[in-house]
């Protein structure tokens, strides 16, 4: 409003103009993003609500410290030894993502799983989607859920990748691994597209069709719908 | 069509028939190598992203209607969509991208609230009370509300319209093709909207806070 009215209008409009992010915020979107959060400038930023994150996320740190040096040598001398089999078990222990807060939930469609017991690979294609599956798994076993959307993403890549490349079996068994790696996924939808596309390309048309009429009725206005649609035309 | 399998080539293509593996070029979009980002590339663009808008997401989902509470959880899913789509957003087009999807977002918020039947009461809640100080003016949490409680009465398209124009400070020419409508329809969704909103900041006035103002 050019000539706000009274003050309150006037403190309604900069009141709308005063929203900014806290540092915790900020660095939870950048985990979930994967990206490594890095402190930003003090020039950078502007308004109170972050200085004041950032002091609070300040003394967290020091009473995470403070309450860590204690416990850590108390666990050096009570704690036995581990023993190398602990050791490489709990480095190979399955990833416990948090309850991702905004992750699109059950949005896989669950039409037949059957085709998925159709693929079989070749001992080559086995070793390889082992090899191409590794970093996804790797990203996505690290705690607190960081990595977590990079992970699903360079899954859904290397799958993509096996299809382009003209591989469309050890493109869906990719996705198998996909689906069964994350419990709660937020890229099922393209995971999803991708399989009917990986099936439709191995031959398995009737199946790519059920899933496809699937995918439409069940998300009728999403953004990828639109190109199922058009495939169920042709 | 087929893809280059140097690149992260996408094509969601379909066969036409079993043998014919060709699909419609519309199912899916090429990446040329001029516009395939590497890894490293994606991540410092989306981190570039972040840094320079991750307020305005907040300031657009606030005051799109995403309650406090909801807040960091909109702004994720913002992102994360962003993320996912980084490869379609022009250079030099994020913001605008960015506040399509807040808004998106914010409207599907506000759908699975309606559903749960989270939406306040027309109610002013009886802690929004104005006529105790003037002080109150100062309160960041408690105008908050008040602007909330204005924001949430105001049409759809025109509280569009002017949270762009008052508090994003844009364009009539921005908003009018970041929402896709003649830059009159612009232009007159937002005089109706100055009117709605200084017509229920005068209804806080005189129900609650004829004290207040001047």
């Amino acid at each position: 409003l050019q000539q706000p009215s009274s003050l309150l209008e006037r403190a309604l409009l900069e009141t709308g103009v005063d929203v900014s992010v806290s540092a915790a915020t900020r660095s939870a979107v950048l985990d979930a993003l994967g990206l490594e959060s890095k402190p930003l400038a003090v020039a950078s930023v502007r308004g109170l609500p972050f200085r004041r994150g950032a002091i609070l996320l300040a003394a967290l740190v020091v009473s995470a410290v403070a309450v860590a040096i204690p416990m850590a040598q108390r666990v050096r001398v009570d704690a036995p030894p581990l023993n190398s089999t602990e050791v490489v078990g709990a480095r190979l222990k399955p990833s416990v993502r948090p309850e991702s807060r905004s992750a699109a939930r059950g949005d896989a469609v669950d039409a037949e799983g059957a085709e998925t017991s159709e693929t079989s690979l070749a001992r080559t294609d086995i070793t390889r989607v082992a090899d191409e599956s590794a970093p996804a798994r790797a990203s996505g076993s690290r705690g607190a859920g960081r990595n977590a959307l990079a992970a699903e993403i360079a899954a859904l890549d290397a799958a993509r990748n096996r299809l382009n490349a003209g591989e469309p079996q050890t493109a869906l068994t990719l996705l198998d691994n996909y689906t069964r790696e994350f419990s709660k996924p937020r890229l099922a939808l393209e995971a999803e597209v991708l399989r009917i596309d990986a099936l439709s390309r191995s031959g398995q048309t009737d199946a790519a069709r059920r899933r496809a009429a699937a995918f439409v009725r069940n998300h009728p206005k999403g953004v990828l719908t639109a190109r199922v649609r058009r495939y169920l035309e042709q | 069509m087929r893809a280059d399998a140097e690149g992260q080539l996408v094509i969601i293509q379909f066969p036409v028939d079993r043998t014919q593996h060709r699909f419609p070029q519309e199912l899916g979009r090429v990446k040329t190598q001029e516009t395939v980002m590497s890894s490293r590339q994606r991540d410092a663009r989306l981190r570039s992203i972040v840094d320079e808008h991750l307020d305005m997401v907040a300031r657009v989902l606030r005051n799109a209607g995403v309650s406090e509470s909801q807040l960091d959880d909109e702004i994720q899913r913002t992102l994360i969509t962003v993320a996912r789509r980084l490869d379609d957003i022009r250079p030099g087009a994020e913001k605008s991208f960015l506040i399509q999807i807040a808004l998106r977002v914010a409207a599907h918020a506000r759908r699975t609230m309606a559903r749960r039947k989270e939406v306040d009461s027309d109610e002013i809640p009886e802690s929004l009370d104005l006529d105790r100080s003037p002080e109150q003016l100062t309160d960041q949490k408690h105008m908050r509300q008040l602007l909330d409680w204005v924001l949430a009465r105001m049409d759809e398209d025109l509280r569009i319209v002017f949270t762009l124009y008052e508090f994003e400070e844009m364009s009539m020419l921005d908003i009018a093709q970041m929402q896709s409508i003649p830059q009159g329809t612009v232009a007159s969704r937002l005089r109706r909207a100055r009117v709605q909103f200084r017509t229920l900041v005068t209804d806080l006035e005189h129900g609650h806070a004829s004290q207040v103002g001047s």
